[in-house]
């Protein structure tokens, strides 16, 4: 779980060009929206393309995303769950 | 007596040459940095953090920097300006985010085009960068056009200008495309009392040959 949660982080700095951060100073249990990264409606589309092209997953329900995006550790459980490769 | 509208200042970043500069003075340079990295030199070195700025595509990234330096430099930071307007005109259009976009979606079994990047592919999303910085309320507008042209700079601020609404205007040629990232940007107030010179086709055209001659 540790290593998935390591390369989603580096995912996300890379697919939201979070270039202000590190792995390292990226909390996996902060909120990835509102508080902790501050990311926006935008990001969350990034997201939802970044679970179908490294992953496999497609979100077909927005509410869904909700749920999932709640903070990376949340997110990796679900890869973990949902992932097709 | 008709009060003359004022150049009150203007920022220039030419990126393929590395440098920045206001009012006529080179403030900022280095040497063989590409494009990306030479505007995020700038951006870290002489402006505010402002994290959206490393979402941005190098149009918008080029734009946001002039606008920064312009303002900061003039002592005209206050925010929630409702009488000034910004006018962006370039040549490429969003071709830079236009490319990125079609590589994405060009092959059906790699079909993932980026959210990130499409909202890049229109030229006038850099105005909306800029107004959405300094909370201005004032009209945004972007223009094609084949160069520089300062008749046609003057022109837009005159036409600007006739809604009494703009007092002032960020008027601002914005270029970029592969190698290419250049732009210069106007501060120009209508206001009484603003200390500047006197804005003119011949004035426009004066400071962009100037600063093209400056190797």
């Amino acid at each position: 779980m540790e290593k998935l949660i390591n390369d989603l982080k580096e995912q996300i700095i890379e697919a939201l060009s979070l270039e202000d951060y590190s792995v390292e100073e990226i909390n996996a249990d902060e909120p990835l929206f509102g508080e902790g990264l501050g990311l926006d409606s935008i990001d969350a589309l990034e997201l939802i393309v970044l679970l179908e092209k490294n992953y496999g997953i497609k979100l077909n329900d927005p509410e869904k995303g909700k749920e999932i995006f709640k903070s990376i550790r949340v997110l990796a459980e679900y890869i973990n769950a949902n992932r097709a490769f | 007596m008709k009060q003359e509208s004022k150049i009150i200042s203007y920022t220039y970043i030419d990126a393929e040459r590395n440098i920045v500069v206001i009012n006529g003075e080179k403030v900022f340079e280095t040497e063989n940095l590409d494009i990306k990295d030479f505007l995020t030199k700038v951006y870290k070195t002489l402006c505010d953090s402002y994290p959206k700025f490393y979402k941005m595509d190098i149009h918008c990234k080029l734009g946001y920097l002039l606008s920064e330096l312009l303002l900061e430099s003039s002592g005209n930071r206050q925010k929630g300006i409702e009488d000034r307007a910004i006018a962006v005109v370039n040549s490429s259009s969003s071709l830079c985010s236009d490319i990125k976009h079609q590589a994405s979606i060009e092959d059906n079994g790699n079909y993932f085009p980026s959210p990130a990047n499409f909202v890049y592919t229109l030229s006038n999303i850099v105005t909306g960068e800029i107004a959405i910085r300094n909370k201005y309320y004032g009209e945004t507008i972007s223009y094609i056009h084949s160069s520089y042209d300062s008749k046609y700079l003057k022109e837009i601020f005159d036409l600007s200008m006739v809604d009494e609404c703009n007092n002032s205007i960020l008027l601002s040629w914005i270029e970029s495309i592969d190698t290419t990232a250049e732009g210069i940007m106007f501060l120009i107030s209508k206001e009484e009392g603003k200390e500047g010179v006197n804005v003119s086709e011949k004035e426009l055209d004066n400071i962009w040959q100037k600063l093209k001659n400056n190797k």
